[in-house]
C-alpha cells in the first residue's frame, strides 16, 4: 500500500492524504469483510474444524491405469479423402474395393439353430454354476474357520503322497501352501509327556512304595557321590603334592641362577660346537645300492606272484573269512539299531549344555501328613514341564546368559599441582 | 584312461549337507533368535542331533544346535515370517520415535502391531483329530499351570485367563461325557486320566497354593508353548463339544437361583459358575441313549482290533459302565477346608453331585443343612457346637479318589475323621511280574482286587474300631446298601450271561413231573471250555519250553523251581492266615459271650 507516484504530494495535509492516496486496496478488503459477515462471519476468524473436513478417503487411484504405458495415438485417418481412393472419387457407382473377410456360416438354418440353442443352454450353466461358487465361497466366509477337522472322514490321509507328483505340485503352485514334510510327523521321543507319578510319591503312600522311592533316591545320591570320588582319584589325587604357592614359584622361575656365573667357565673349554657332516657315498656304494634295490624288488614280485598262484588253494578259507566277515556286519548293524532304538527313549544332546535331571521329588517319612489338608508338596510343576520339553528333546537346554552392560571406565589422569611445579611440591610433601 | 572328473568337495554331500547351525538358519531367515525360537515352537521344528557331529558341522568339533536344512527351508513358507520381518521394521520405528521423545508416535505405532494367528498351524500339525487326542497331556497340563500363575508384567493376563478356561471346559467335557478313568493325589499335584473317544488322556493339575516360580526355568519359552496349545485346546474343545451336542461357549442348563453376589457383575459371575464345575452344561439336543445297548458286534470288532479275547473286552466295558455311575445318588457336602476344584471334578465325573458352603465361592447349589446329603468331606476335627447330622457319613477326601481308582464306593468306616487313613495308592503303578508270591488280602484288598469279599472286610473293621452302636449300625446299612448295589449290577450286567445250562434243568424238571413215559430232551453235554483251554496252553507251554536253547535251559529250570518254591510259601502262608483269623473270630464270639453274660448278671 503506497501513495501514487505522481510526483511530489504534500504529505503533511489530511486533505492531500484523502485525495491523492489510493484507497482501492482498503475498500476492497472491506467489502470482502462485508461480503464474508453477510455469509456466516469472517473466515479467518473461524475455527479450522469448521472451514475444512479432514478427507479420510484415499484418493482412488486405479493401479493398473496409471501402470499401464500409453502408446501414442494414431491421428484419425479420414477415410473418406484417402489418397488411394482419390482416383475412385470420380468414379460414380463404383465399389469400394475392400474385401471383407469373412467366412459365410453355410450350414442349413435347422443346424444353426440348434447350435445357438445349445449355446444359450450351455452359458446359462456356467452362469448358474458361477452363481454356486460365488454362494458357496460367501458362506464359507460367513462359517467362523472353528473345526480344522470337520472334513476327517471324507479326506484320505494317505493321499497326500500317493498322489502322482506332477499334480501335487501344480496343486501346490495353484494353492500357494507348501506341505509339511511327513518326517515332522515322527515323535521326538519316545518318552510320555507326562511321566506316571512315582507310587511312592503319593500323599499317603504305602509303606513299601516309599521305600522303594527312598531307596531309588539314594541310588542317586551314591551315583553323585562316587562320581564325586571318581574325579578327586582322577584329578587330587593324581597330583598328590600341594598346589604351587608363591614361594615354590619364585623358587621355580629362579631355578639355576646362582649357578650359572660357576658354570660358564667350565663350558667355554668343554663345548665345541660343530656340526657333524656325513660322508658323500662314493659310486661304489651308490650302485650297489640300487642293485640292492632291483633284487629286492624282484624278490618281492615273485612272492607276490606265488601268493596269487597259491590262492586258488585257498578258496575254502577265503569263502569262510568273507562268511565271518558278513555275519560280523549283520551283528553290528543289529547293534546300532539297538543303540538307535534306545536313543530314542533318552534325551540326546542338542547343544552345548546337557541335560540335568531334576531331583526327585519325595517327602521323607518324618514330612509325610496325615491328611491332605498338611500335604507338603515337592517339586515344581512349571520346571517339571520345562524339563520334559527338554527331556523329550523338543527344546534344547540351555543355561541362562545374562548380560550385563560393561561400561567403558573413563580414565584420565588428573593434573595435580606436582606437575605443574614438581620440585616445590616435592619439598611441600617431605615436611 | 578314464577322464578325470571335476574334484569332490568335502563336506558337499552327504549329511554335512543336511544340517543347518542356528546362526545360519538365523540369517536365511532374517529373524532375531527370540522370533526364530517361537517361529520353531509354533511350527514344531525341533532341533536335531546328527549321527556323526563333526562329519555334520563340517569338521568342526564344537557342540552346536544344529536344525535340518529342510525344516529351515520349510520355514520359509511359513506366513508368520512376514509377520514376523513387518514386526521388525516397526520395532525399529519404535526406538526412533523414542528416541526422538516422540512417545506419542511410539505409541501410535506400538498400537497398530501387526496381529497374528495359529489357527493354520492346528491343521498342519495335527491333520486329523485323533493326533490332536494324542498329544493333548502337554497342552492341558501346562495350561492348567498357566491357569493358577499370577498375573505378573511377564506373562499377559489374556494368557492366563484363556488357560483357566479352556481347562475348565476340557473338564466340563470329561464330566459329561464321564470319561475319568483314574485319579491320583500325588505330592506333585492331582493326576487325572480321562478316556477321550478312545484314548487316554492324561494330565497334571497341580495343587493350588501360592505359586513361586522358579529360577532357571525360561518363561518366555513357556508362554510361547502355552499360546499354541491354547489355540489347540480351543479347536479341541469346540470338536469334542460337538461331539455330545453341547453348546460351545459352554452355558449352563440351569439358569443360577443362588443370590447374586454384588461384586461380580454377572457375566463375571456366569462365567465364574462355569468355572465352579457344578452345574450340567446346556444341550443343543438331547443324547440318544443307543450307546447303552450292548452292541455285541461291535465289542466283536474292537477285541478283534485290539487282538483280544471278546470276555476280556466285555468285562473292562463292564467295569467301566460300573465307574461311569460309581458316585450316582451320592451327594456330597465339601468341607471349606477341603480342595475344591478336583473333587468336585472327580465327584461330578462320576455321576455324584456336590456342593459347598455358598460364601467360599460361587456355584453352591444346596447348603449344609440339606437332609439329602450323603457324604460330607472333612479335612479337620468337627468345630466344637457344629451340628453333626446323623444322615450321613462324614469322610476325609481321599474317599473320593480311593474309591475312583477302587472302581467301587470304599467302606466309609476307613476314612471317618481322625482315623488313620489306608494307603493312598497309584493306579499309575504298573502291575508287577508276580511269581505267584504271597500278597497279604489286606494288599489285595487295596488293588481293588477283592471286591466279592468287601463286606467281611467291613465287618472286621468294625470289629477293631472301638465303635458306638450307632456307628455300628451305620456300618450294617452301608454294608446292606452295598450288597443291594452290587445285587444290582450283576443282575445289570450279566443278565446275558447268565447260564443256558441252568435253563435246561428247570425244564427238565417241570417235565418229569408231567409223564414220565414221555420222552425226556436229552442232557446237552456240557464243554468245559476252560479247561480245554487251560490243558492246551500248558501243553504250548512245554512245547515252548523245548525251544529253549541248551545252555539257557539250566537258568529256565532254575526260574521254574523257585516259582514253585513261592507258590508253596504263598500255600502255606495263606493257611496259616485262615488258622489265624479262625482262632481271632473264636476268640472274639467269646469275648461276646463273657460279656452277655456279665450284663445278664449285673
Amino acid at each position: 500500500m503506497g501513495a501514487k507516484s505522481k510526483g511530489r504530494i504534500p504529505r503533511n495535509k489530511k486533505k492531500s492524504w484523502k485525495k491523492q492516496v489510493d484507497i482501492s486496496e482498503v475498500d476492497e478488503y472491506l467489502d470482502d469483510v462485508r461480503l464474508q459477515e453477510r455469509f456466516g462471519g469472517l473466515v479467518s476468524e473461524k475455527e479450522s474444524d469448521e472451514i475444512f473436513t479432514i478427507d479420510k478417503s484415499p484418493d482412488e487411484v486405479n493401479p493398473d491405469v496409471l501402470l499401464r504405458q500409453k502408446r501414442p495415438k494414431r491421428p484419425k485417418v479420414d477415410q473418406d479423402n484417402l489418397r488411394c481412393f482419390q482416383n475412385l472419387k470420380g468414379l460414380p457407382g463404383a465399389k469400394v474395393p475392400v474385401k471383407h473377410n469373412y467366412i459365410k456360416d453355410k450350414r442349413p438354418e435347422y443346424i444353426k439353430a440348434k447350435t445357438n440353442r445349445k449355446k444359450a443352454a450351455s452359458e446359462l450353466l456356467a452362469a448358474v454354476s458361477n452363481d454356486i461358487a460365488l454362494k458357496k465361497g460367501e458362506e464359507k466366509k460367513k462359517q467362523l474357520p472353528k473345526d480344522p477337522w470337520a472334513d476327517d472322514e471324507t479326506a484320505d490321509p494317505a493321499g497326500d503322497w500317493l498322489e502322482p507328483a506332477l499334480r501335487k505340485m501344480r496343486r501346490c503352485r495353484t494353492e500357494g501352501t507348501v506341505r509339511r514334510p511327513l518326517y515332522m510327523r515322527v515323535k521326538r521321543s519316545l518318552l510320555p509327556a507326562v511321566e506316571p507319578p512315582h507310587a511312592g510319591q503319593s500323599y499317603h503312600p504305602e509303606a513299601a512304595d516309599h521305600s522303594a522311592l527312598l531307596e531309588e533316591a539314594v541310588l542317586v545320591e551314591h551315583k553323585k557321590e562316587a562320581d564325586f570320588q571318581r574325579w578327586e582319584r582322577q584329578t587330587t589325587a593324581k597330583f598328590p603334592s600341594r598346589r604351587p604357592t608363591e614361594a615354590d614359584w619364585i623358587k621355580e622361575m629362579s631355578g639355576g641362577l646362582g649357578e650359572d656365573e660357576e658354570e660358564k667357565g667350565d663350558d667355554e673349554k668343554s663345548v665345541t660346537l660343530v656340526k657333524k657332516v656325513p660322508k658323500p657315498k662314493t659310486r661304489q656304494q651308490r650302485r650297489k645300492m640300487r642293485e640292492r634295490e632291483v633284487a629286492e624288488r624282484q624278490r618281492l614280485a615273485a612272492v607276490t606272484t606265488r601268493r596269487s598262484e597259491n590262492e586258488v588253494f585257498r578258496v575254502r578259507t577265503i569263502a569262510k573269512e568273507l562268511r565271518a566277515r558278513e555275519a560280523r556286519t549283520v551283528e553290528r548293524q543289529a547293534r546300532r539299531l539297538e543303540r538307535q532304538c534306545a536313543r530314542a527313549s533318552q534325551p540326546l544332546t542338542l547343544g552345548r549344555e546337557r541335560f540335568e535331571p531334576t531331583s526327585l521329588e519325595l517327602n521323607l517319612t518324618e514330612e509325610l501328613p496325615g491328611s491332605l489338608r498338611n500335604i507338603r508338596v515337592e517339586g515344581d510343576p512349571l520346571q517339571e514341564r520345562f524339563k520334559s520339553l527338554q527331556k523329550r528333546n523338543i527344546i534344547e537346554p540351555r543355561v541362562r546368559t545374562t548380560q550385563k552392560k560393561k561400561f567403558k571406565r573413563k580414565r584420565f589422569d588428573r593434573i595435580t599441582a606436582s606437575d605443574r611445579e614438581p620440585n616445590k611440591l616435592k619439598t611441600e610433601r617431605n615436611f | 584312461m578314464t577322464g578325470s572328473g571335476k574334484m569332490k568337495k568335502k563336506y558337499a554331500s552327504g549329511e554335512a549337507s543336511w544340517y543347518m547351525t542356528r546362526k545360519q538358519a538365523l540369517d536365511k531367515l532374517q529373524v532375531n533368535l527370540r522370533d526364530f525360537r517361537r517361529l520353531c515352537i509354533l511350527k514344531g521344528i525341533y532341533p536335531r542331533e546328527p549321527i556323526k557331529r563333526t562329519r555334520a558341522q563340517k569338521g568342526s568339533t564344537e557342540k552346536k544346535t544344529l536344525y535340518y536344512k529342510k525344516d529351515i527351508q520349510f520355514l520359509l513358507h511359513e506366513p508368520l515370517i512376514w509377520k514376523m520381518w513387518d514386526m521388525k521394521a516397526r520395532h525399529k520405528k519404535i526406538q526412533k520415535s523414542k528416541g526422538k521423545r516422540d512417545f506419542e508416535g511410539a505409541q501410535r505405532l506400538n498400537k497398530g502391531r501387526p496381529k497374528y494367528d495359529l489357527d493354520h498351524l492346528v491343521k498342519e500339525r495335527y491333520p486329523t483329530f485323533s493326533d490332536a487326542l494324542n498329544d493333548l497331556d502337554d497342552p492341558l497340563s501346562l495350561c492348567s499351570l498357566f491357569a493358577i500363575m499370577p498375573t505378573v508384567s511377564k506373562l499377559s493376563e489374556a494368557l492366563v485367563s484363556d488357560c483357566r478356561r479352556l481347562t475348565v471346559e476340557f473338564m466340563h467335557y470329561v464330566i459329561e461325557s464321564r470319561a475319568l478313568r483314574k485319579a491320583f493325589i500325588s505330592i506333585k499335584g492331582y493326576y487325572f486320566q480321562a478316556e477321550v473317544q478312545g484314548i487316554a488322556v492324561t494330565w497334571v493339575m497341580p495343587h493350588h497354593f501360592v505359586y513361586m516360580r522358579p529360577e532357571n526355568v525360561d518363561m518366555k519359552v513357556m508362554a510361547i508353548f502355552s499360546e499354541f496349545y491354547t489355540t489347540l485346546l480351543g479347536f479341541v474343545n469346540y470338536r469334542l463339544y460337538h461331539s455330545l451336542n453341547l453348546m460351545y461357549p459352554p452355558k449352563l442348563a440351569l439358569t443360577g437361583a443362588t443370590p447374586t453376589d454384588t461384586c461380580m457383575s454377572t457375566r463375571e459371575l456366569d462365567d465364574e459358575r462355569v468355572a465352579a464345575l457344578n452345574t450340567p452344561l446346556a444341550r443343543a439336543r438331547l443324547p440318544d441313549d443307543a450307546d447303552d445297548a450292548d452292541d455285541d458286534a461291535e465289542l466283536a470288532l474292537m477285541a478283534a482290533a485290539a487282538g483280544e479275547e471278546l470276555e476280556e473286552v466285555r468285562r473292562r466295558r463292564q467295569r467301566t459302565r460300573r465307574l461311569q455311575r460309581l458316585f450316582a445318588g451320592c451327594r456330597v457336602f465339601i468341607g471349606r477346608e477341603v480342595p475344591r476344584e478336583p473333587m468336585v471334578f472327580a465327584i461330578r465325573a462320576l455321576g455324584g453331585t456336590c456342593s459347598w458352603d455358598a460364601s467360599c465361592a460361587p456355584g453352591a447349589t444346596y447348603s449344609e443343612t440339606d437332609e439329602t446329603i450323603t457324604h460330607q468331606l472333612i479335612d479337620r476335627a468337627m468345630p466344637q457346637g457344629a451340628k453333626k447330622y446323623t444322615s450321613r457319613y462324614y469322610v476325609q477326601p481321599q474317599w473320593v479318589f480311593d474309591s475312583v481308582n477302587c472302581g467301587d464306593l470304599r467302606p466309609v468306616q476307613l476314612y471317618f475323621p481322625g482315623v488313620e487313613l489306608p494307603p493312598h495308592l497309584s493306579p499309575f503303578k504298573e502291575e508287577e511280574v508276580t511269581w505267584g508270591e504271597y500278597v497279604p488280602p489286606d494288599k489285595l484288598k487295596l488293588l481293588g482286587q477283592l471286591q466279592g469279599t468287601e463286606q467281611a472286610a467291613a465287618e472286621d473293621g468294625v470289629g477293631d474300631n472301638p465303635s458306638s452302636d450307632e456307628d455300628a449300625d451305620e456300618d450294617q446299612e452301608s454294608a446292606d446298601e452295598k450288597q443291594e448295589d452290587e445285587d444290582n449290577e450283576e443282575s445289570d450286567g450279566e443278565e446275558e450271561d447268565s447260564d443256558g445250562g441252568e435253563e435246561m434243568e428247570d425244564e427238565s424238571a417241570e417235565d418229569s413231573a408231567k409223564a414220565k413215559m414221555k420222552v425226556t430232551p436229552g442232557k446237552i453235554e456240557k464243554v468245559d471250555d476252560r479247561k480245554d483251554k487251560m490243558k492246551e496252553s500248558k501243553e504250548d507251554f512245554w512245547m515252548r519250553a523245548r525251544m529253549i536253547k541248551k545252555k539257557d535251559k539250566h537258568r529256565f529250570y532254575k526260574l521254574l523251581k523257585r516259582k514253585k518254591l513261592m507258590q508253596e510259601e504263598a500255600r502255606l502262608l495263606t493257611k496259616k492266615r485262615q488258622i489265624v483269623e479262625k482262632e481271632m473270630a473264636e476268640r472274639k464270639r467269646q469275648e461276646k459271650k463273657q460279656m452277655k453274660t456279665a450284663l445278664a448278671q449285673t
